[in-house]
């Protein structure tokens, strides 16, 4: 059977835990976007750092909340692990489809989580990462759970966020409508209510 | 009772931060040092009546200004601006400060006069649907129906009785935001933006004014809420679903028609289109390229075309005032302790009359006070 989803991988990554971590990593991207200040020097280099480290922070966060039981920390270090259930992941900025050298590296806490979340099961060198694609102001633009076969792309879910979610409406018939012409705001004196209707015209 | 006995320091405070004077700037204007200042501020010392009478010329309000008290400052959550994290605090007092004696003024002139009722309908919205739903119901409430452009946006809220103003002067780092008042204000600090330009600012404002009553903003994810409104008000999704070419390649002839029937830019347009779901994130991404390769990053091709909006409601107010041939609108400034220089500062235009010339003999009282 083909493997589509994140789940069809291990029963671990669920779609409703999936967009959690995926909120998370929005909020941490983005409370160092709204910090992002360059009349002090900022640049992309202290956003992708900021970022990066805000977006650990949050799961850190989760993790210690106790509201995400499914989740625990690896590495808490700058080469950040974490587990979703069994399955270890980490996150990057950066295309789904492109994953670069630095991207597919894996250390020795993630290749040892990957035995005991896979012991019965051929994982076959998979990586699994959440992939933050940006807009040109550095927010996000969609977040991607993806797996990684031999530096390749091999899965790519994109994690429904709130707003980034298509809403699907239909499609009604051609109205030529130019739109409704508006009246200027009226205004007029208390102290004598016949000027009021034209006074602000 | 001494002079200065009723004297209020923090009305000192609110003037001086509405001109964005440091107290070291203040004391230099008014030949004192910051320390005395501060002491006046905080209440723990007295001014002279000169002292009062020099403070008053230099921050344009009246003697009597220092002893009313600002009722019910405005809040930083009632202030929705965008990049609230990294706006100095400086400006974030200068624009509550403004915000604040501006709003006096208005409910003055919201006492004396008949303004358009204040009209926003309330609605939380979280997801893309409910941001969606909450502009559809916007255009049905104030009946703009969903299949035409916004032919005035500038009206939309004034009608809605919000009152638009201008701040000169502020940070370019605030460039439009709204205070949510009794009567809402929504305020630009960009003497002339592009017209695609404003009408957006005015329906994320209003997005604001809309969903976020009492909710601290600034942040990328209310921003980004009050975005998504301007786009789902100004373009209803099923009629600009429509409209959209859909191509392989993006359209621009087909877009830029778009941007001239609805007043929206190119940008806005695309992105839209990529919120929609009717081009790909690819295609968005060579969009925004297109546009910045070819010189319209900050000016777009057929802006030229498109008559900016003015606000009328003020200009109406005043135009109202003054055709009783009457001293009224310097009656009322002056009622909230607003002179000439505040209030040039304030709505950006001088006040009618000098003060001489009050004994016109043809004055209409508002007031059964001065």
């Amino acid at each position: 059977m083909s493997k589509l989803f994140p789940w069809d991988y291990h029963s671990d990554l669920t779609a409703a835990r999936l967009v959690a971590i995926g909120e998370l990593l929005r909020r941490g991207r983005h409370d160092a976007v709204d910090r992002h200040d360059e009349a002090i020097g900022d640049d992309n280099w202290v956003l992708g750092v900021r970022a990066y480290n805000c977006g650990r922070f949050r799961v850190v966060e989760a993790n210690d909340s106790g509201e995400y039981p499914w989740l625990s920390i690896i590495n808490p270090s700058l080469q950040f692990i974490f587990a979703v259930g069994l399955v270890p992941v980490r996150f990057y900025r950066g295309d789904a489809d492109e994953p670069s050298e630095k991207t597919c590296r894996v250390a020795f806490p993630e290749l040892n989580q990957l035995a005991i979340a896979f012991i019965e099961e051929q994982n076959d060198e998979m990586l699994f990462r959440f992939a933050v694609e940006t807009h040109f102001d550095g927010s996000v633009d969609t977040i991607k759970f993806v797996g990684l076969r031999h530096k390749q792309t091999v899965l790519s879910w994109e994690v429904p966020l709130q707003l980034g979610e298509v809403v699907r409406f239909p499609l009604g018939d051609v109205v030529h409508d130019e739109g409704a012409e508006l009246e200027p705001p009226k205004v007029g004196l208390l102290t004598d209510d016949n000027d009021v209707a034209n006074d602000g015209v | 009772m001494r002079m200065g006995d009723s004297f209020a320091g923090e009305q000192l405070r609110l003037a001086r931060l509405a001109h964005g004077f440091t107290l070291d700037e203040l004391g230099g204007l008014v030949l004192t040092t910051r320390q005395f200042l501060q002491q006046i501020e905080t209440g723990s010392k007295s001014p002279s009546a000169e002292m009062i009478e020099l403070l008053s010329d230099v921050l344009g309000v009246t003697e009597d200004y220092f002893n009313h008290r600002a009722r019910s400052p405005v809040q930083p959550e009632q202030c929705h601006f965008r990049k609230q994290a990294t706006t100095p605090a400086s400006v974030t007092s200068q624009v509550l400060a403004r915000g604040t004696l501006l709003d006096m003024l208005i409910e003055r002139l919201d006492s004396a006069l008949k303004l358009p009722p204040v009209d926003f309908p309330e609605h939380s919205a979280v997801t893309a649907d409910d941001i969606e739903a909450a502009a559809e119901n916007c255009r049905r409430h104030w009946n703009l129906g969903l299949t035409g452009p916004i032919t005035n946006m500038m009206r939309v809220v004034e009608n809605a009785g919000a009152v638009v103003g201008y701040f000169g002067g502020v940070s370019e780092r605030v460039d439009a935001l709204s205070m949510d008042r009794r009567r809402p204000l929504i305020i630009r600090s960009e003497a002339k933006p592009g017209a695609c330009r404003l009408r957006f600012d005015l329906a994320h404002e209003c997005g604001h004014l809309v969903m976020h009553r009492g909710i601290h903003t600034g942040c990328r994810e209310t921003e980004g809420q009050a975005h998504r409104f301007a786009s789902a008000f100004l373009l209803p999704r099923t009629a600009f679903a429509r409209e959209f070419p859909r191509t392989r390649y993006l359209d621009w002839k087909a877009i830029f028609a778009i941007k001239i029937r609805w007043k929206v830019s190119a940008r806005a347009i695309i992105r839209r289109a990529y919120d929609l779901g009717l081009i790909t994130a690819a295609q968005y991404k060579t969009g925004n390229i297109h546009l910045n390769k070819t010189g319209q990053a900050k000016v777009e091709i057929g802006d030229q075309d498109i008559i900016a909006e003015q606000p009328e409601l003020l200009e109406a107010v005043f135009r109202t005032l003054e055709g009783r041939g009457s001293n009224a609108l310097r009656e009322i400034a002056q009622g909230v302790g607003l002179s000439d220089g505040m209030f040039e500062l304030l709505v950006g235009r001088p006040l009618p009359f000098a003060p001489g010339v009050r004994n016109t003999g043809n004055v209409v009282r508002l007031f059964g006070h001065g």
